[in-house]
């Protein structure tokens, strides 16, 4: 047995040279990644560049959407309000079904104000019924419809900004 | 004249069991934890395996989705149990082999705890929904630096301990032995460095994932499972290794051919062609260390003319060393571009090779090693060999079913996919029924573990048999006296 091979010289040193030949691998690792560290240089790069903004873009909005679980701790509030409203008759519908007898009436109305405006190109008086367009129903991509469009937070390929409702449509919910 | 010998045979049992001794809680828990994670992990195997040919089943929980507890079944068996088992047997065989006592038993029980910490978090992180999706390194990436970390803390004492042994001889377990632990930072480090860190083309990320699940498998476990099973043989059988030759090319093989293999996994992808061909080919050469190092150690084996003694820690190391030659065969058959790999790369057959490389042939030379290690440690003997027999062979059958019914099974599953004149349907039916009787294989090892943890556990609280004999898997052998190769503690 050689007596001098064990010390806490010896044992010290070791320590130090396991710990490099760990860390070693991860400094080499940063190494390469940063001196391979450069702009984009084929279609695919610089596409690529364009998706991870639309992910960044996604996971924030995802991350701001309000959780399942906040939506479950609001339900009781919003029932019992709900509960202790009383019904009121509403005065001017704000969804019509397409296709209706009131959503005729009200398409009617829409056309006959500008006919009955354009002879004299006087406006209509305070008494008569407002120009109201049909309605948009509320369908959002969020709530899944059928006629839900891609918007870029959704990234659809073919994603555009969402166009702004028709004149005189009423505020969605 | 005679007391000289006995003497320093006195100093030396006195220092084996002072290592013994400064070892014990570190490796008793690491190996009794990681059994408790095989338990876990074989519950979400049957869980699993259930939904292949039952989908239906539990499809009410979201947390029992096939999507997750697949991944937390195959990352509770590889950091679970896997390393686990691997860092207790490779501190207690470092010590051993270094004569050298444990100092920093404190400090290895506490990373032990951090690492489990680490694996519990990463599995309900699975189960809840915010795994990686990358195979094998599910886990969320806030995991794999604390794992990095723990494993330091663990592992660094075994260099420690070799560099100030005291003889500049090494034997052919530490080479092993020492690889895997410098081995396994190089690809862990890289492959999660590569995966969280950077933003690369997420063909690569599948191609890196790949070479990580192959390394994993083959420059950690393999290595310790061949560590171990080198100190394991000539210690049961009281016979040398044969060739020294033999056992360093084995060695050699498998450091250069080992960190290529993987990508074949992607043929086919749109990488550079040369990468899974290369992957398949170096696949296929690891046939070349594995069967190199199994045929010199079942040589050591069946050396003695003597009969084998009915050891479990033999029995369970004969059986992962078959596990290895069979994994050797398997490594040629799934990989051969043009034949066998397009019809294994979509099919079940990766998720049996898979497990013969890490029950079949690693788990079952720990088990091997789990019962020669604790009794010296806890001084006590095994309470049942009904127990560890039930283990033997209810593991091994049941391993048995489940790696040929995937392997099998895949090139059959396979065939159904290149038939593309039939519906696709007909591929998820002729799987079913392997699937049923992996189910049915996985209750049953199941089964075995269970008790096998329970065995553990009583053993480490040293509620364990009281004699100087050992048990052995016959009752008739457990009569004889300490004289056996396992008396030699």
């Amino acid at each position: 047995m050689d007596p001098t091979r064990d010390n806490p010289i010896l044992r010290f040193n070791t320590f130090w040279w396991a710990l490099w030949t760990f860390l070693i691998f991860a400094v080499l690792l940063g190494a390469i990644l940063i001196a391979n560290r450069k702009p984009p240089t084929n279609l695919e790069d610089a596409a690529a560049v364009a998706r991870y903004e639309t992910k960044q873009r996604i996971l924030k909005a995802q991350a701001a959407a309000l959780s399942s679980a906040e939506i479950e701790a609001a339900i009781p509030t919003v029932a019992a309000t709900l509960h202790a409203s009383k019904p009121a008759a509403v005065e001017t519908p704000a969804q019509v079904v397409p296709g209706s007898p009131t959503a005729l009436q009200l398409a009617a109305a829409t056309a006959a104000a500008p006919a009955a405006a354009a002879p004299n190109g006087a406006p209509a008086s305070a008494g008569e019924s407002p120009a109201v367009s049909p309605p948009v129903p509320a369908v959002t991509p969020e709530t899944g419809g059928q006629d839900a469009r891609p918007t870029p937070e959704t990234g659809g390929q073919d994603a555009r900004p969402t166009p702004p409702p028709p004149t005189g449509s009423p505020a969605q919910p | 004249m005679s007391s000289a010998p006995s003497a320093t045979a006195l100093s030396d049992a006195t220092l084996r069991a002072g290592i013994d001794r400064s070892l014990r809680h570190p490796v008793m828990f690491f190996l009794t934890s990681g059994a408790a994670w095989l338990a876990v992990s074989i519950l979400l195997a049957i869980v699993a395996s259930i939904k292949v040919h039952y989908p239906g089943f539990m499809d009410e929980c979201p947390y029992a989705s096939y999507g997750r507890v697949f991944p937390a079944h195959i990352n509770t068996l590889i950091y679970g149990w896997g390393f686990q088992a691997a860092f207790g047997v490779v501190i207690w065989l470092m010590a051993r082999m270094s004569r050298q006592q444990c100092r920093a038993a404190g400090t290895i029980l506490t990373a032990g705890h951090v690492w489990n910490f680490g694996v519990l978090l990463g599995v309900l992180g699975i189960l809840g929904g915010a795994g990686t999706g990358m195979p094998w390194m599910e886990f969320p990436r806030f995991v794999w630096p604390a794992l990095v970390l723990s494993y330091f803390a663990i592992v660094v004492w075994s260099f420690i301990q070799f560099r100030v042994r005291d003889s500049d001889k090494s034997y052919i377990a530490q080479w092993y032995l020492l690889a895997a632990m410098i081995w396994f930072p190089w690809f862990f480090i890289t492959a999660n460095g590569l995966l969280h860190w950077s933003t690369g083309h997420p063909v690569m990320a599948a191609g890196i994932n790949a070479w990580f699940r192959s390394a994993v498998v083959f420059l950690f476990f393999i290595p310790v499972a061949l560590g171990a099973a080198y100190y394991l043989a000539p210690k049961l059988t009281g016979r040398p290794i044969p060739s020294l030759t033999l056992a360093r090319l084995g060695f050699w093989s498998l450091a250069v051919v080992a960190p290529w293999a993987g990508m074949q996994k992607l043929a086919g992808a749109p990488l550079p062609v040369f990468l899974p061909y290369l992957g398949a080919a170096a696949t296929a050469l690891l046939a070349v260390p594995l069967a190199t190092a199994a045929i010199n150690i079942l040589r050591t084996i069946f050396s003695t003319e003597e009969k084998l003694p009915k050891s479990p820690a033999l029995h369970f190391t004969l059986a992962g060393l078959i596990g290895l030659l069979l994994l050797a065969v398997a490594a040629i058959a799934l990989n051969l571009p043009g034949s066998s790999l397009q019809l294994t790369q979509f099919s079940i057959a990766g998720y049996g090779f898979d497990i013969l490389a890490i029950y079949g042939c690693f788990s079952f030379i720990m088990f091997g090693a789990v019962y020669f290690i604790v009794p010296r440690i806890t001084c006590r003997e095994w309470l049942s060999s009904r127990l560890i027999n039930m283990h033997f062979f209810f593991s091994a059958y049941g391993i048995v079913a489940i790696a040929f019914g995937a392997l099998f099974g895949g090139f059959i599953q396979g065939s159904a996919q290149e038939a593309w004149l039939q519906p696709w349907e007909t591929v998820t039916e002729v799987v079913r029924p392997y699937a049923a009787v992996s189910t049915f294989a996985w209750c049953v090892i199941l089964f075995s573990n269970i008790f096998f943890f329970f065995h553990l556990a009583l053993m480490w609280l040293r509620l364990g048999r009281r004699g100087a004999t050992p048990t052995m898997l016959d009752s008739a052998a457990a009569d004889l006296t300490a004289t056996g190769p396992q008396a030699g503690h």
